[in-house]
């Protein structure tokens, strides 16, 4: 009998492995957000490399990632600017932008593997959320590292925030979005 | 001999499978956020809802430090604001006032040496009136941009174009401080050969000036 559960347990230990969810961490120093936004005097982008995070993939191939992003991070390569920006975002009261995703994007058999998914993500920004439907491109190099780009855009207005505006002009209100973010395992 | 051998095999089987998964859990990094192994409120077996959470939640001692220094931050802001927004609109009005300052010196100075009778007070009293002016907004402008509280952390130096806006200014001061210096000098230097020379340094002065104050506004808004 006893001999009967080892072997039971010993074909079974595999099954088990394979069903447990991969968990992944963002690799701060391989991962960028950047933001590029426009005044119809000119058009400016700014650069975290302070994104935090983890993914998992769970056993069925459905994935949740969450990243967030400090606001004072954001480098534009004008520190007025900067400044000027922490001040519209409330950066002191909502210091970061957090996204949660969920989508699908099962380990693929062979590495490298490249697949392009669309992702279900909710921004939090300003204390509003909001869900996108968000392109994101998937490169498996290994089981243990994933790079992934995403690109979207969100409404300056949509999150309740103040547009800034020069010489009398706002910037527009929209701004475009570029993730690319490396995950190991 | 057979439940023995099967024993080693689990035995030899499971260790290293759980030495693999610690291995796993400490090849996390630095890089990996503390305390933020993924939560049991992500469903194993569900991945459409977003009641998921893998970040540290601040305790409640942080977060009331927090929102003390984001209300001190906000009154800071706020002040901040409304003197650079005073410092832009002010700014421009510099600008122009400046290059109408340079404007009429032009003439004044074709007007003594450039084949003018030098009879139209006018444009001297316009020249002087225009450099008062835009001497008086000048540091105004200036004092705003100075005096503006910055409550965020500074951030490490670097070549900006925020750099080169304080550099033009820097310079445009410089010029302006020179001009206040050789404006009275070559109008008390009548009669004397060397006021043509002393004008033509207060006018090449005036345009780098302008010069200078204009490539720190590009910068700035461009």
């Amino acid at each position: 009998m006893r001999t009967a559960t080892l072997v039971v347990l010993l074909a079974l230990a595999p099954v088990a492995r394979a069903q447990a969810p991969a968990d992944y961490v963002i690799d701060t120093k391989g991962s960028t957000v950047t933001y590029e936004a426009q005044h119809p005097a000119h058009k400016w982008k700014g650069v975290s490399r302070a994104a935090e995070g983890r993914a998992r993939v769970l056993p069925d191939g459905k994935v949740q990632v969450m990243v967030r992003v400090p606001v004072e991070s954001f480098d534009s390569d004008n520190s007025n600017r900067d400044a000027h920006m922490k001040e519209v975002v409330e950066a002191a009261r909502f210091g970061f932008i957090e996204v949660k995703a969920t989508g699908e994007a099962p380990l693929p058999a062979k590495f490298p593997a490249t697949v392009e998914k669309t992702f279900k993500a909710q921004v939090s920004f300003h204390g509003v959320q909001q869900v996108f439907d968000v392109p994101v491109k998937v490169s498996f190099e290994s089981d243990r590292r994933i790079l992934t780009e995403a690109h979207f855009a969100i409404s300056i207005d949509g999150f309740k925030l103040e547009r800034p505006s020069l010489m009398l002009v706002k910037m527009d209100d929209a701004v475009k979005i570029d993730a690319r973010l490396t995950f190991n395992r | 001999m057979i439940e023995r051998t099967l024993r080693y095999a689990v035995i030899g089987l499971v260790v290293p499978s759980l030495i693999a998964a610690s291995a796993r859990a400490e090849d996390a990094g630095p890089d990996a956020p503390r305390g933020t192994a993924p939560t049991a409120s992500a469903p194993p077996s569900g991945g459409d809802s977003f009641d998921f959470n893998f970040m540290p939640q601040a305790n409640p001692a942080e977060e009331a430090a927090r929102k003390k220094h984001a209300e001190e931050v906000e009154k800071k802001a706020r002040t901040r604001r409304k003197m650079l927004l005073a410092h832009q609109a002010l700014g421009f009005v510099t600008l122009a006032v400046l290059a109408a300052t340079c404007v009429v010196g032009q003439f004044t100075y074709l007007d003594k040496y450039g084949g003018g009778n030098d009879d139209n007070r006018a444009l001297y009293a316009s020249h002087a009136v225009l450099a008062i002016a835009s001497t008086s907004l000048f540091a105004t402008t200036g004092a705003l941009a100075v005096a503006a509280p910055n409550p965020y952390e500074k951030s490490r130096w670097h070549f900006d174009t925020a750099l080169v806006h304080k550099a033009s200014m820097l310079l445009a001061t410089l010029g302006m401080v020179a001009q206040i210096v050789l404006g009275p000098i070559t109008a008390s230097r009548e009669g004397h050969l060397d006021q043509r020379d002393l004008a033509l340094a207060h006018v090449i002065t005036g345009y780098a000036t302008f010069g200078f104050m204009a490539a720190g506004t590009i910068a700035y808004v461009f």
